[in-house]
């Protein structure tokens, strides 16, 4: 997720880079939306990092 | 009833199909069965719909088999916003709209 220069944030995946954009990937916005981004992927997926097979 | 019309008051035409429904329906059911079929529907490549209308459908599913609870409501909201705006089509605007209208209309006047 990253803010540009609009009123709500854009989604970083499907927006395309415009020249003269301001994009902010810090805000309090852009935290939030990621955090809340992580939430929804742990709701059915294990937690398991350190011995996960697809870590390598 | 036309697009800008509706526009206006905060709703939309969408595709312009209207289901009738009459006060002896529970909306719990309703907004269930709603939230059942975006889940299916969802291709699953975005996280917040693949997840969220399945966060959704199962939090209106506790509260319609009686077992909700009160931070449900305020969790409904929240899920829905945070979906809102966030994918690459509009699936995930299309399931969580009804939830927060659900939401703001009966619960919070």
């Amino acid at each position: 997720m990253v803010e540009v220069e609009k009123p709500t944030p854009k989604i970083a995946c499907n927006t395309e880079v415009q020249d003269g954009m301001v994009i902010y990937n810090n805000s309090d916005k852009v935290k939030e939306a990621v955090k809340w981004g992580l939430d929804f992927h742990l709701i059915n997926h294990p937690l398991d990092c350190p011995i996960c097979d697809q870590a390598e | 009833m036309d697009y800008e019309n509706l526009a206006e008051k905060g709703t939309m035409l969408g595709s312009g199909a209207v289901i009738v429904i009459d006060d002896t329906n529970c909306m719990v059911d309703m907004l269930k069965v709603i939230l059942h079929f975006y889940h299916h529907e969802s291709c699953g490549q975005c996280t917040p719909c693949r997840e969220g209308t399945g966060w959704l459908h199962k939090i209106v599913s506790s509260i319609y088999a009686g077992t909700g609870r009160l931070q449900d409501i305020d969790l409904i909201e929240q899920v829905a916003d945070h979906m809102k705006g966030k994918t690459i089509c509009a699936l995930s605007d299309a399931a969580a709209m009804p939830a927060i209208s659900f939401i703001q209309r009966k619960f919070k006047k």
